[in-house]
């Protein structure tokens, strides 16, 4: 765990430079990921793994090309889940459509406003697709959706979608806003770091 | 050497191709049919621009998609708008099917109009082998039309000796040969190979000129000179694609058919509708006009 955690804040603390809404999604998704697993990055798609380029940043994908890959890693037989951003649009619906429809091993992440969370569960949801709120700064609420995602995809149990709400506020005052510090403090509650390492 | 038409020899290709590709996946949009996958083939229905961007996805993750969109009557416009929005960076080896007698100008793609069937194996073969996006227009004029299509698809790509690259020569009217004349006997088609070597470019003012005279007595063949000049320029100069399309000529022409080719300029008309002099005449005046066939191939309808 302490390892898992150390990881995902260095890919945070590098995605998250941006102020991109799901860098924490994506950064807990790629820690979570496994080599031969995909990752959409913009218009490419990133092999995850050891030897695989890093990646620097977190833009929407298209989500058809996404399914299009999770096909191709279906069709393969080697395993392998696609993880991909995307945004509430009528390419994500077509998307949904047919990544249903062929049981793919895919993960959408989609960023969204706590107003608009019903309206787009109900989508979703009337796809027959799963769809999993989750509060999209914090890495601990992250972990479990995605990792319950991620595994679904992998058993062959077909596509997820994560609601990742950007502007949920904070269970108590004391409770950061910013995903990072929000790790930070749970690595050092833990005892997994100090204070000063992580500074 | 089997008989065949256009759909029967790229067929043959994909079965070819199939038993040494694993990764290879026809993508099929019919508008009629549910989601499906059998074997090496996937229905699609049709939805919007779907398919172009999910054959993408399955290239960039390994796959050798054919994305097959014959069963589209405006896949051309559909697939010029796609490409239009669709980053560089997301455009993997992919070969596309349509079926249409002329294509928009589509930039940085290959775009590849066999004119017979023999062409069309030659053609998917080819592009299979291709490390960039391949159009395969098929033209419904030809489809029908059966030729012989060599079994060994090495023998597609062998035939005559490459020829060297020349200068243009000032347009000249080539003596016409006639196909039932004894003394010298039709040669056979170019192979595709060949063919797309000896491609020059048209001048496309030229080209706008001369289907502009065209247009007051051949309508149709002017509609397609003029994309062609559209296609050669922006297209076709910078990929390996086959010129060749057939233009049906209006009813006063005798029913007559005219191939335009890179090389030669064929016209296969009916001597019971048309004078043979008239149609030689017409073949002179329309290779006068058209600048760039070396050679002319008069030919009786059978």
């Amino acid at each position: 765990m302490k390892e898992l955690l150390l990881k995902i804040r260095a890919l945070l603390s590098r995605l998250g430079e941006s102020g991109e809404p799901l860098a924490a999604t994506a950064a807990v998704a790629l820690g979570l990921l496994e080599e031969g697993d995909l990752f959409a990055d913009g218009p490419e798609l990133s092999a995850v793994g050891d030897g695989a380029p890093a990646v620097e940043r977190v833009a929407p994908a298209d989500p058809l090309l996404a399914a299009g890959a999770a096909f191709a890693l279906q069709r393969r037989g080697e395993g392998g889940v696609v993880v991909a951003p995307a945004q509430d649009a009528d390419r994500l619906y077509e998307a949904i459509a047919l990544a249903v429809r062929l049981a793919l091993p895919l993960v959408l992440l989609v960023s969204c406003r706590q107003s608009a969370l019903d309206g787009l569960s109900s989508r979703v949801m009337a796809a027959d697709m799963a769809c999993i709120p989750a509060d999209g700064r914090g890495v601990m609420n992250l972990m479990p959706a995605l990792r319950l995602a991620i595994d679904k995809a992998r058993e062959g149990d077909g596509p997820t979608l994560i609601e990742c709400v950007s502007d949920q506020a904070p269970e108590d005052e004391d409770t950061p806003a910013s995903p990072l510090d929000r790790l930070n403090s749970v690595l050092i509650l833990e005892g997994y770091a100090l204070p000063e390492e992580l500074a | 050497m089997s008989m065949m038409n256009c759909s029967a020899a790229l067929q043959a290709a994909l079965d070819q191709a199939a038993q040494r590709m694993n990764n290879l996946m026809v993508i099929h949009v019919d508008p009629d049919a549910a989601d499906a996958t059998s074997g090496r083939r996937l229905s699609l229905p049709l939805s919007s621009d779907a398919q172009l961007a999910f054959a993408l996805g399955c290239a960039q993750a390994g796959l050798r998609p054919v994305l097959d969109l014959t069963a589209l009557r405006d896949a051309p416009q559909r697939l010029q708008a796609a490409f239009a929005a669709l980053p560089r960076a997301s455009r993997r080896p992919l070969v596309i099917r349509v079926a249409a007698r002329r294509c928009p100008a589509l930039p940085g793609v290959r775009v590849i109009a066999p004119a017979n069937a023999r062409e069309c194996a030659g053609a998917m073969r080819f592009a299979l082998q291709a490390d960039l996006i391949s159009v395969i227009v098929e033209n419904p004029l030809i489809a029908y039309e059966a030729c012989e299509v060599p079994d060994e698809p090495e023998e597609l790509f062998s035939g005559a000796p490459l020829p060297e690259e020349t200068p243009p020569e000032p347009p000249a009217v080539a003596p016409v040969e006639t196909a039932e004349s004894p003394a010298e006997p039709e040669p056979a088609p170019a192979p595709l190979r060949a063919m797309a070597c000896r491609i020059r470019p048209y001048d496309p003012a030229g080209l706008t000129r001369v289907a502009a005279l065209l247009g007051r007595a051949r309508g149709e063949l002017a509609a397609l000179c003029c994309a062609k000049a559209g296609r050669t320029a922006q297209v076709d100069l910078e990929t390996d694609a086959a010129l060749g399309e057939t233009a049906c000529l209006p009813p006063e022409a005798g029913g007559a058919r005219l191939w335009v080719g890179c090389d030669r300029l064929a016209l296969c008309w009916d001597p019971g509708a048309l004078p043979e002099e008239e149609a030689r005449s017409l073949l002179r005046e329309t290779a006068a006009l058209l600048e760039t066939p070396e050679r002319l191939i008069l030919e009786r309808d059978s």
